[in-house]
């Protein structure tokens, strides 16, 4: 067994505030869309809660943004540009997902510093990190005071158009949430690749280490 | 209507009888008001009459003389002697009038209905001599001739005291002249059921601030020369007419007015709204001060449901403690001769914020998108806790930046509306998709949106204020499915007067999909929210947690398999 530094402190920081706040928007935005039937914070508190944590998690993306521009990490990042690569490692990710992982099969993907995502993490993080994440925060701005950006609201069709854009991303990320946190059970333990994030330490085996 | 006009300048008359009988009205109110000294002083000789006549008053100038009518009324038989022999008609005697009655034939037991038939019947002797043509030439009676009912000519004139107006008509004031005939209420009736001449209270007119103005200051084209007959078929048309006298000394106030909804009314033929004189009275025109009290207002004469809901508001409350000013009234919101329509623009929150000039910012402090809540509520949604509420969506023109007005025709795009309502309860959200959809692809205005405004549903409600601590401080009673607040969904436009033209649209318009469309500018968090997200919300949590449960199952499955094959991997190293 290896241990790995897959995940530098700014990164570590990050996502348990990104995942703890993404939790709590959830939650308090489940609240201020079913007043009435979710009755646990009054309308306004769950507002009030729901604009400071949106801005905290703006505010640590910025932190995950700078660290990943300003350091060699941002490798991590980078996508596969051989398209033929790309396609195969992902098969096989999917395929090891799909069936290798219940016979025992080792993951195909095999973890470095600079390569710690798999072919679907690559292509799911880009997706939601620089396309979901920040158009749910800029339409969660524009929704946190419409007025001040009305000539925004109106460019993008409307206060309805942006609200519905706002939820049908809400919607994404409770589902992305609980697929992720499945995923992240994947490890040679259960608990392997969470403690890995609080820890940066990525246990490595010799050939059957599995992603998040 | 019909209108006869005959314009007489007296002075000049070749028509004596006429004189004489238009004079004799003036002369009979001012005699009865002489005192009684004066009035002796008229005459007090019977010389003039003949023996005949002396022979009727032997019986007649008894006082107390009277005959019991049918219908209970009494009629007294007294003529003063004196009186009448000084009169105009002293020469002609008694047989002059009452031909048919002489020492021998003597109408003593004639069964007499009533007085006022009696008199009526006695008036056809003075048209022996005073004939209708020759009265019709005449302004004082030409009303009374041409209407039906006209009253009997004794009423004016008395019946035997009849004094030439000659003496005295020099010595009275224009005014005093005027009013002997309109200074009485008298009994001639048009069909709108105004008094012909019309009625001036004098006591009225005292309290007046137009009291030193002359009569002929405002009725231009009357004076004690000249008069002009003119009698309306509609007398409301002629106040209406005669409102633009006003004018000659109240430009400002004039021009402010003929911008207001009440003058654009009027110029749309409608014959109840104000002009002038309903607000401030024709002639009892009172000081400002009085039309800004509680009692004096007079917008409630036809505003009276709403009038008495802002009694009971605490704006009413405030203003009706006597010398209270601070609190608004009627004009205050809704500017006194400007009067706009309501629920047409953003006046009447531009009044409220007038007072309230902090109100936004002291909103900010609890209420989540102050600003926008100022856009899209109108103050009395949550200021009159008990008013029923309603979302109006309004046609608004994107390219002009400003709301819908009806394109031509009054009732065109009420039509267009109607049309599109295929069932005819009301737009569902197909039909309010489609009608925008409609508008838009003609390219008359391109930019055509709905823009929603939550409000009240009625006049009345939206006076209900209350005082801050009642105000609607619960956003669940928006914020929620169901709310009451969205139970009343109405389509409107700027109808040509300026109010808004609406139409019942199906409440579920606000929940549906096709409203991010055709909605896009209202929405309120959880109240109008779009149930198909619920459903897609309910199905991506679903799938979400189906993924590990699906997962961990097929692991569990396979994990018979799995520990064989690791267990023969494990013996393949060892």
């Amino acid at each position: 067994m290896q241990k790995l530094y897959i995940h530098p402190l700014p990164v570590r920081i990050w996502h348990w505030v990104n995942a703890s706040g993404i939790v709590a928007l959830i939650l308090t935005g489940l609240q201020i869309r079913y007043v009435g039937a979710i009755d646990v914070l009054s309308f306004g508190t769950a507002i009030n809660l729901h604009n400071w944590i949106g801005f905290i998690l703006i505010a640590n993306f910025f932190v995950w943004l700078l660290f990943y521009l300003f350091s060699d990490k941002t490798r991590v990042y980078h996508p596969e540009l051989s398209p033929t690569k790309y396609f195969r490692d992902s098969f096989r990710q999917i395929q090891y997902y799909g069936y290798g992982i219940f016979k025992g099969d080792p993951n195909p993907h095999h973890v470095t510093a600079y390569r710690k995502f798999n072919a679907l993490q690559s292509m799911s993080y880009q997706i939601v990190m620089m396309v979901a994440v920040p158009i749910q925060f800029y339409t969660g701005l524009l929704l946190w005071d419409v007025t001040r950006f009305a000539g925004a609201v109106a460019f993008f069709g409307g206060v309805r158009v942006v609200d519905t854009v706002h939820v049908l991303l809400f919607i994404f990320f409770v589902s992305f949430v609980c697929i992720h946190v499945y995923l992240a059970t994947l490890g040679h333990t259960r608990t392997a690749h969470i403690k890995a994030m609080l820890t940066g330490y990525e246990e490595i085996e010799h050939e059957t280490t599995h992603g998040a | 209507m019909t209108r006869s006009r005959i314009e007489i300048h007296t002075a000049s008359s070749p028509c004596y009888a006429s004189f004489i009988t238009a004079a004799a009205a003036a002369v009979l109110v001012l005699f009865l008001a002489m005192p009684p000294a004066a009035s002796a002083a008229v005459g007090t000789s019977t010389e003039t009459l003949s023996e005949d006549d002396e022979t009727c008053l032997s019986c007649h100038d008894s006082e107390g003389m009277e005959k019991d009518l049918a219908n209970g009324e009494s009629l007294s038989l007294h003529i003063r002697g004196d009186a009448f022999a000084n009169s105009v008609h002293g020469w002609a005697g008694c047989a002059g009038c009452h031909e048919e009655v002489d020492l021998d034939i003597h109408p003593g037991d004639k069964p007499i209905e009533m007085r006022s038939a009696y008199s009526a019947e006695a008036s056809q002797a003075c048209s022996q001599c005073h004939s209708g043509e020759s009265l019709m030439e005449g302004p004082a009676h030409h009303a009374r001739v041409s209407t039906a009912g006209g009253s009997a000519c004794s009423e004016c004139h008395d019946v035997h005291a009849i004094t030439p107006i000659s003496g005295w008509k020099a010595a009275v004031g224009e005014k005093a002249y005027c009013l002997t005939c309109h200074g009485q209420a008298l009994g001639a009736r048009l069909d709108g059921g105004e008094s012909h001449p019309p009625y001036v209270d004098e006591v009225v007119l005292r309290d007046s601030v137009h009291l030193d103005h002359e009569c002929a200051d405002c009725h231009t084209g009357f004076s004690v020369e000249s008069h002009e007959t003119e009698i309306s078929a509609s007398p409301r048309e002629r106040a209406i007419a005669l409102a633009r006298v006003c004018r000659q000394c109240h430009e400002e106030k004039f021009q402010q007015y003929k911008g207001s909804i009440h003058a654009t009314l009027i110029k749309g033929g409608n014959l109840v709204a104000p002009v002038c004189t309903d607000c401030h009275g024709a002639h009892s025109v009172r000081p400002k001060a009085i039309y800004e009290t509680v009692a004096g207002v007079p917008c409630k004469k036809c505003h009276i449901d709403i009038f008495d809901a802002y009694l009971g508001s605490t704006h009413g409350q405030a203003r009706s403690v006597v010398g209270h000013f601070e609190a608004p009234i009627c004009a205050d919101c809704h500017r006194a001769h400007e009067v706009g329509p309501v629920a047409a623009g953003n006046l009447l929150r531009d009044a409220c914020l007038g007072c309230h000039a902090d109100a936004l910012t002291a909103h900010q402090e609890w209420l989540p998108n102050a600003a926008l809540h100022f856009e899209a509520v109108s103050c009395p949604a949550c200021h009159a806790p008990l008013a029923e509420r309603r979302v109006e969506l309004r046609l608004f023109d994107g390219k002009a930046q400003m709301p819908f007005s009806e394109p031509g025709d009054a009732r065109q795009f009420e039509n267009r509306i109607s049309a599109a309502d295929l069932q005819g309860d009301g737009l569902d959200a197909l039909e309010l998709w489609n009608l925008v959809r409609d508008i838009n692809r003609e390219g008359k205005a391109p930019e055509m949106t709905l823009q929603g405004r939550m409000g009240v549903r009625s006049g009345a409600d939206a006076h209900r204020l209350s005082d801050k601590a009642g105000a609607v401080r619960d956003c669940s009673s928006c914020h929620q499915q169901g709310a009451g607040a969205f139970q009343n969904v109405t389509v409107s436009i700027v109808g040509r007067d300026g109010r808004p033209v609406r139409y019942d649209a199906d409440k579920d318009v606000l929940n549906s999909p096709m409203s991010v469309n055709s909605i896009s500018g209202f929405y309120a968090i959880g109240g109008t929210r779009i149930k198909l997200l619920d459903v897609l919300l309910a199905l991506g949590f679903l799938g979400g947690i189906s993924v590990p449960i699906g997962h961990l199952s097929l692991k569990w499955l396979f994990g018979k398999y799995r520990n064989r094959a690791q267990g023969k991997d494990t013996s393949h190293e060892s």
